[in-house]
């Protein structure tokens, strides 16, 4: 039974193809960008966090109680006689979650090279360890990565570099306060630069081994400020991060924090995005409304006279409104699939290949992270069929009123009706 | 044409014929243009207010500095100060009245702040601090102590994230390092160039201005110190000139350009000091065309159903019509009646609906937090609220466009009843 009001359906949609055509476009369309839209939004929001976490600040961080956010020099892991580097080390990665961590110690100064000089801050890594942490490594314009072949070698930003004049092979002047109250200062070389595209690390960061910066900050070994944590799965980053800190509480005071309080503004950006994408649906889904309201009302009011033969025969109001529905969504489904088929060739190459909108714009720094000109899409099949769904919802409601209104015809007066 | 009169008013009544088709057509038609009108309202109201902001927390609408500072921020490149009194009488001349809104000469170097308990790296800006007062945001947003006066020549203000880094209050001593800059023609005698100097300094003031960038790497010095310091008597960075309007930026600094020429300086406007800010805008506006450009298909594609269904189902009228004697110019010229009228009315009720939602967050703001809920405080990363903002233009194009895309959609129903073949429509009734 149900089949054949699905197929009676389907031919009455087709007794007036233009009219179906146009509905259906109009349904498709509205799809499709809700689609592109979708799928470019979790690209950026995946690159936005990706760039936000991976240039510096990685997906989790672990520091003493009181070191974040004025990051005093005195506030390292274990208090002021420092922790077993290691074993910490050795207790984080143990949680499966955890991809990779890197022990890091952070210092505040100048940088000048002959005679010009900028703020900057330094961070001192152990290379291997860091390379899995965050990916500066790979945005090397010049020279090549820290190793510890090269002990006073540091790794600048193109940014900074072009501010004090100094190039791969420089020597520049570090000069800090360090822990015993001296300024520390000494000279380094410069062995790499980088761009991430990140204004205030091209500007301000200065890598350099974890040993030397040690050196240069009075402080002993033991005594490290953070460990940045890499995640297999940033999204589980809030969760790993309260789980961990539980753990390590019960053998040294830590707070663990993760990316969305480390970078809250980073968070509130995609959330805001995820707003912006919900308001666009409401719009779409009220021109859709409007859409397969009018269309059903005319297919109602054209089929008067049939609709009264029907009843006249027997056929109950329930299933007169069944079969108005039943109309309706099939017109919104192939709307539907007509949008999808025309949204996924695209989609697929906003996955593939990117919207390139360099010859437009260069990298622009957000809410703390990079949006790269070539703006890879990435497939969100929940919001696909989040939208598909509502779509659907909200098209077959608004062909409850012509419905209800076919379903309350008198059969005998309808009959009459030319 | 002698009907003219006699088909608007056929047009009218025929509209009306079926006036819920006519209604929910009107209606999607109404609410395209009135979302057009809000998006393009919000976007450009968000956009001045962050183009305010950034304007006055940054270099100005436009700056006046030494060629190549935008690209290296290298801290020795000076400008002298016949360039400044150059910038300063040109705006300050007849040609400037009414535009100029003030002039701020400033120096910048980056330095390092220490207190007893802490140190930091920080930006440092030399200004004139009466100058400040009407054009930086920073003066505003004093939240403990005053900002600098001339009369204090060693007082500082710096940010609230700064100051809690450093443990700080009002009063309190900090250290400032920096490096004394080259001057080529002057190291002999200056004997300061390329050292390291150092200044005490006491906080007067501390500012928050929500944004990180600022509250914890900006202090505020006097000129003349922070010139001292350098080891540059009478130089300065840049010369951030603000306007009154923030159109008249490239026009101001094309004469900047005019008076400059033959001096090694850069004149930018906003757009080009602010490069990141300016193709964010262009992103958000080139997303917002396209997306209302779908929407407005969406709503075309209803209205062409509507009109081209109207027509339609009364092929047989047509005919009868053009057996009566109405010739085919005449049919086109009633059916495009219709869609002038349909078009007419609902562009009206969405110039209204559309306007007056402008009008309320023009007045009282789109408060985003309305759909996501925002953790941090409202002064934090960025204002939450949005004002409307529309040109007269913009309406006028909003309303234009829309009209247009109807006239055009109807251009194909129009034909098609102009096309109706006498003896096919007399007999399919």
């Amino acid at each position: 039974m149900s089949r054949r009001i699905v197929q009676i359906a389907w031919r009455n949609l087709w007794r007036n193809p233009r009219r179906t055509l146009v509905t259906m476009a109009a349904i498709a369309l509205g799809y499709a960008m809700l689609l592109l839209f979708a799928c470019l939004l979790e690209g950026l929001q995946q690159q936005m966090i990706k760039n936000g976490t991976s240039l510096g600040l990685s997906h989790m961080q672990v520091h003493a109680p009181a070191y974040y956010p004025d990051r005093s020099l005195y506030d390292t892991l274990g208090g002021r006689g420092g922790t077993d580097v290691d074993r910490l080390l050795a207790a984080i990665t143990a949680d499966r979650r955890v991809r990779a961590a890197s022990p890091r110690v952070y210092g505040y100064g100048l940088a000048g090279y002959e005679d010009r000089s900028a703020g900057v801050e330094i961070l001192g890594a152990l290379p291997a360890q860091e390379q899995q942490v965050t990916t500066l490594h790979t945005h090397l314009v010049a020279g090549h990565y820290l190793t510890a072949q090269i002990p006073q070698g540091v790794v600048i930003g193109d940014k900074l570099a072009d501010a004090i004049g100094a190039r791969v092979g420089a020597e520049v002047v570090l000069l800090l306060p360090a822990a015993d109250g001296s300024m520390g200062n000494d000279l380094y070389t410069i062995v790499g630069i980088f761009h991430t595209g990140l204004e205030a690390v091209d500007r301000g960061l200065v890598l350099m081994l974890l040993s030397a910066l040690q050196q240069l900050l009075s402080l002993a070994p033991d005594r490290i400020h953070e460990i940045g944590v890499a995640l297999a799965d940033a999204t589980e980053a809030t969760a790993v991060a309260a789980a961990l800190e539980a753990r390590l509480g019960e053998v040294l005071p830590v707070r663990v924090r993760a990316w969305p309080e480390l970078a809250p503004h980073l968070a509130e950006y995609v959330r805001l995005h995820r707003s912006i994408s919900f308001v666009l649906f409401t719009v779409v889904s009220v021109l859709a409304l409007l859409g397969v309201m009018n269309t059903m009302l005319m297919a109602v009011f054209e089929r008067t006279r049939e609709l009264g033969v029907l009843m006249a025969l027997g056929v109950r109001p329930v299933q007169v409104v069944g079969s108005i529905l039943a109309e309706t969504g099939c017109l919104v489904g192939a709307g539907l699939v007509l949008g999808g088929g025309i949204a996924a060739p695209l989609l697929w190459y906003l996955q593939a290949h990117g919207l390139d909108l360099r010859s437009f714009m260069g990298e622009i720094s957000v809410a703390g992270s990079v949006v790269d000109p070539l703006w890879y899409g990435r497939q969100d099949f929940l919001a696909y069929g989040q939208a598909a769904v509502g779509l659907a919802a909200t098209a077959v409601l608004s062909a409850g009123y012509p419905a209800v209104r076919a379903a309350r015809l008198r059969p005998t007066e309808a009959i009459r009706k030319v | 044409m002698a009907g003219g009169w006699l088909l608007v008013k056929v047009g009218w009544r025929n509209l009306w014929r079926n006036p819920r088709r006519t209604l929910l057509t009107a209606l999607a038609l109404c609410v395209g243009l009135a979302l057009l009108l809000i998006s393009l309202g919000l976007i450009y109201g968000s956009h001045e207010q962050k183009i305010a902001n950034g304007v006055q927390l940054g270099a100005g609408h436009v700056v006046v500095q030494a060629r190549g500072y935008q690209d290296t921020r290298a801290q020795d490149l000076l400008l002298p100060s016949s360039v400044v009194s150059a910038t300063e009488d040109l705006l300050r001349s007849r040609a400037g009245a009414g535009v100029l809104r003030g002039i701020g000469p400033r120096l910048l170097a980056s330095g390092l702040l220490s207190s007893a308990t802490n140190s930091s790296g920080v930006d440092v800006v030399g200004v004139i601090p009466a100058a400040e007062e009407s054009i930086s945001l920073i003066p505003q947003r004093i939240v403990e102590g005053s900002y600098l006066q001339d009369a204090k020549p060693s007082g500082v203000v710096m940010g609230a994230e700064l100051a809690r880094k450093l443990a700080v209050r009002l009063g309190s001593k900090v250290v400032l390092t920096t490096q004394a800059v080259r001057q080529p023609d002057a190291q002999t005698a200056d004997g300061a160039a390329g050292e390291m100097q150092s200044a005490l300094l006491r906080v007067t003031g501390i500012f928050r201005t929500g944004l990180r960038e600022f509250d914890a790497y900006t202090i505020h010095l006097p000129l003349p110190e922070v010139q001292t310091l350098l080891g540059a008597p009478d130089q300065v960075t840049q010369v951030a000139v603000f306007l009154a309007q923030a159109g008249d930026s490239s026009l101001v600094a094309m004469r900047l350009r005019e008076r400059l020429t033959g001096v090694p300086v850069e004149v930018l406007t906003w757009r080009e000091s602010l490069t990141e800010m300016a193709q964010l805008f262009w992103l958000n506006e080139a997303f917002n065309y396209v997306t209302n450009g779908v929407l407005l298909v969406m709503v075309g594609l209803g209205v062409l159903n509507t009109i081209l269904m109207a027509v339609l189902e009364r092929h047989h009228e047509f005919g009868v019509c053009a057996a009566v004697g109405l010739r085919p110019g005449q049919l086109a010229g009633m059916i495009l009646c219709e869609s002038l009228m349909l078009a007419g009315m609902s562009l009206t009720l969405g110039l209204l609906l559309g306007l007056g939602v402008h009008l309320y967050f023009a007045a009282f703001g789109l408060d985003l937090r309305w759909f996501v809920e925002l953790n941090l405080p409202v002064w934090k990363a960025f204002d939450p609220v949005f004002y409307s903002r529309l040109s007269p233009g913009q309406i006028a194009w909003s309303v234009g466009v829309v009209f247009m895309m109807t006239v055009l959609l109807s251009l194909y129903p129009a034909l098609k009843a102009a096309r109706t073949a006498l003896p096919d429509a007399l007999k399919a009734g």
